[in-house]
């Protein structure tokens, strides 16, 4: 149980090396800026700063914009595992100086931004000529040029309508009892199915009024035809037809171009992102100081063991640099860092998933790591299932450099699953059942003789032996949360609290054990220490009541609270469950497999078929719950005893990046 | 005569109370999963639309609901074993049956709300991870809460299998 000691360093530096000690500083990673140099400084003396980093925004916002637009050709970006798994392509920070440079990614950008304008200008134009074509297909088979519609003769105009078939003789008649010769109709041919018909009619100029006349009262709607359509529809349609082909022909080189350049613009990008963004972050924790017109003055946490590195990574600006190194003081809430032995490190990502300690807080790490291991080898409960897992992690981070939260994580599952191992053969469950229901895997029998459980056919005890380690769970619990109550000097509430329930608990525990004949004690003892424990709480637990019944009141009325450890002790009955169920699961696939495997020529293929996939899916189904319930039981029953989450997670300034690792020198 | 009709009734009625027993359990525990997951799933979609690099998050957080389905199986697979209707005959008499096919009600009920409930915890829980992403670990617990009834209930049927003395 740790949580590291923090210092405060406070750094003047001159100007004119704040870049090199900040860089020194963000490399070393382990300083986190204390807030608030900020609101002292004056404007005029971060101006050039600010720009700077205005500047490296215009940049970032630039790279964000190449990467959207080249991401979906960028192939084979990233690889895949190795990548989600932390271990990126390695720079020194020389290289990634050299490499990402600002002149190179705007040249890219430059070519890129030019690709992207032609490409919406012939997306635009391809959408333009498709519509185009779209809405003169029902004019194919008209016999007129089109520019008699948009702009007609001198003497002569025409127009086209959309006419429901039903109305197009009735407009036909109207129109020539109107106007005779001087306006000729042809309508477009048409199926019997069609309901609406493509009508042409031109007329004279001088008769346009006496036309509108004629075919007012007719449901019709005009068709406006663009003006830069001047032909036969037909002729039209074959030239926006080529058009179209050679749009698509263009727009194909364009994707082939943006293809040729995306592997290496995108790997420059992913460079000047990660160069960039580290930048930012050093440019951003250099304006969070206070500044004057010569220095900068930043404070700093930083874990005290930790210093004699800081001081000697920043020696070597002794002439322009002060530091001075002071203890938190009171109302100071440093950033907690949990630091604990190897075994147990691995579970810090689960406690700081919950919420960290306070910095003056109990690091509960080391109680919950064993517990959970176990937990979890009891819920998933099968060797074989533990084995693979386990294998395959271990494998991956042989291949792979995993560093950071996700390794933890990783160590974690190793370790819980080796813990499976070892419960699997306890009791005896490889693959399920496997050992005995597949006469060919009989010669590993003896691996029986190991078996010390069966929670199969003998669940009350692994019942029992999951509320034992329930009870020794909470019990810890309680000791802690006494323990702290000690550190703190509150020795009452220590013994009224925690020792009430210590000692009322147990004796309850003894004295159902004493009368089931489990313990060669007579029973009676129990009764007469269970009323002791009683007592104390009733004589305590309402001491915050002002007058005597409501202090004996509450204090009575504490004794219900023993239903809420009764829950949460029977909440351990979920080990015997899940690790039931896993085991069952494992059973009904052999069971299954075995089933199949009589049918002929194909059987046994078929059963090393479900065999495989049942056994996937259990292994799957089951790591989930395991891991899942095992963390429930720290976070609600284990937790709930003692811990409070009120500490800030320590976030020194860093080199923090996200495609590209960069290694030191 | 009616006494032969009696005891072939006597000897039928045993298996057929087990195998409705395991029809239930089965039936209504995956058919809580099943409406549990999609409940989860109109979540999980819905947070895809914005940002489709959710999809194994949210996979993960709508697997949770589908336990039900499984421990339901579980009963109605040792219920059927128990009884010989899968495995190696035994002789099951009429009360035997009605006890074994009583063992389904705990996971077949539990079973069914829970991974409904459950299914709402997780769209709860799949919204949240949209949002905050780092928060995964919490977003896993709260659809938990809800299964630790199913698994009561799976524990109590299985107690109850393991119980009754057959043979």
């Amino acid at each position: 149980m740790a949580i590291e000691a923090m210092r405060k360093v406070r750094v003047a530096a001159h100007k004119s090396v704040a870049d090199d000690v900040w860089n020194r500083i963000q490399s070393i990673g382990c300083c986190q800026v204390i807030q608030g140099g900020r609101e002292r400084t004056e404007e005029r003396d971060a101006a050039s700063l600010k720009t700077r980093v205005r500047r490296i925004d215009d940049l970032l916002s630039e790279v964000r914009f190449v990467m959207r637009f080249l991401e979906p050709y960028a192939s084979g970006k990233g690889g895949g595992l190795s990548n989600a798994l932390g271990d990126l392509p390695a720079f020194s920070a020389s290289e990634l100086e050299a490499m990402a440079s600002a002149e190179k990614f705007l040249d890219t950008a430059t070519i890129v931004r030019a690709l992207e304008k032609r490409a919406s200008d012939v997306k635009s134009s391809l959408s333009r000529v498709t519509g185009l074509i779209a809405s003169l297909a029902p004019l194919a088979s008209l016999p007129y040029s089109l520019d008699f519609y948009n702009r007609g003769t001198e003497s002569v105009q025409g127009n086209l309508f959309s006419v429901p078939a039903v109305s197009v003789d009735e407009f036909k008649s109207r129109v020539s009892s109107s106007l005779g010769k001087e306006a000729e109709i042809y309508v477009s041919p048409g199926g019997p199915k069609d309901t609406v018909r493509i009508v042409s009619a031109i007329y004279a100029r001088s008769v346009a009024e006496k036309f509108s006349l004629a075919a007012s009262g007719i449901q019709m709607s005009r068709i406006e035809v663009p003006p830069q359509l001047t032909g036969l529809p037909r002729g039209e349609i074959s030239r926006l037809e080529k058009e179209l082909s050679s749009l698509k022909a263009e727009e194909a080189a364009i994707a082939s171009e943006i293809k040729n350049i995306a592997h290496d613009a995108w790997g420059l990008c992913e460079l000047c992102s990660d160069k960039w963004g580290v930048e930012r972050a050093k440019l951003e924790a250099i304006l969070d100081g206070e500044h004057t017109e010569q220095i900068i003055i930043e404070s700093f946490w930083i874990p005290a063991e930790k210093v004699a590195d800081f001081k000697a990574a920043v020696s070597q600006w002794n002439q322009l640099t002060d530091i001075a190194v002071s203890e938190p003081e009171e109302g100071d809430e440093p950033p907690v860092l949990l630091k604990n032995k190897k075994l147990f490190a691995p579970v810090e990502p689960l406690i700081s998933m919950f919420g960290l300690p306070g910095y003056r807080g109990l690091d509960p790490t080391s109680v919950v790591a064993p517990f959970f291991y176990i937990f979890f080898g009891i819920c998933f409960g099968d060797a074989a299932y533990g084995a693979i897992v386990a294998s395959a992690l271990i494998f991956l981070m042989l291949r792979n450099r995993v560093a950071g939260t996700i390794r933890k994580f990783m160590l974690v599952l190793i370790i819980s699953n080796i813990c499976a191992v070892i419960f699997g053969a306890l009791t005896f469950s490889w693959f399920g059942d496997s050992i005995t229901s597949f006469s060919f895997l009989h010669f590993l029998i003896p691996l029986e003789k190991i078996k010390i459980l069966d929670p199969m056919n003998d669940p009350m005890t692994m019942l029992f032996v999951s509320l034992a380690f329930g009870f020794v769970q909470i019990f810890i619990g309680l000791v802690i949360a006494m323990y702290d109550n000690l550190r703190k000097g509150d020795k009452f509430a220590a013994f009224a609290d925690q020792g009430g329930w210590m000692i009322f608990l147990c004796s309850l525990v003894l004295m159902g054990l004493a009368s089931a004949g489990a313990v060669p004690v007579p029973s009676g003892i129990f009764k007469t220490t269970a009323v002791i424990g009683a007592l104390i709480l009733v004589a305590t637990q309402g001491r915050e009541k002002e007058n005597i019944l409501g202090k004996l009141f509450s204090g009575v009325l504490s004794l219900y609270n023993v239903t809420g450890y009764l829950g949460d002790l029977l909440s351990y009955s979920r080990l015997l469950a899940l690790g039931l169920s896993s085991a069952a699961v494992g059973t009904v696939i052999n069971l299954l497999a075995n089933l199949v495997s009589g049918v002929p020529y194909v059987g046994v293929l078929l059963g090393l078929l479900i065999f495989i996939l049942g056994h996937s899916f259990g292994i799957a189904v089951n790591v989930l719950g395991a891991f899942v319930h095992s963390l429930r039981l720290q976070y609600v029953e284990f937790f709930g005893k003692f811990y409070s989450a009120s500490g800030e997670e320590f976030a020194p300034l860093a080199v923090r990046t996200q495609y590209v690792r960069v290694s030191g020198e | 005569m009616m006494e032969s009709i009696i005891s072939t009734m006597a000897e039928q009625l045993g298996p057929a109370f087990v195998v409705l027993g395991a029809a239930l359990a089965a039936g209504f525990a995956g058919s809580g999963s099943a409406w549990g997951i999609g409940i989860a799933n109109e979540a999980a979609a819905g947070i895809m639309t914005e940002d489709p690099k959710k999809f194994v998050s949210a996979l993960i957080l709508l697997a949770l609901p589908g336990t039900q389905g499984i421990y339901g199986f579980l009963v109605a697979i040792f219920a059927l074993l128990k009884a010989g209707i899968i495995g190696s005959p035994v002789s099951v008499t009429v009360w035997q049956g009605v006890a074994l096919g009583a063992a389904w009600l705990p996971i077949a009920i539990a079973g069914f709300y829970s991974a409904i409930w459950q299914g709402k915890s997780s769209a709860a829980s799949i919204l949240l991870i949209s949002k905050r992403p780092e928060q995964m670990g919490k977003a896993m617990i709260l659809p938990a809460m809800c299964e630790t009834y199913a698994v009561l209930g799976l524990l109590v049927s299985l107690l109850m299998l393991n119980g009754i003395k057959i043979g």
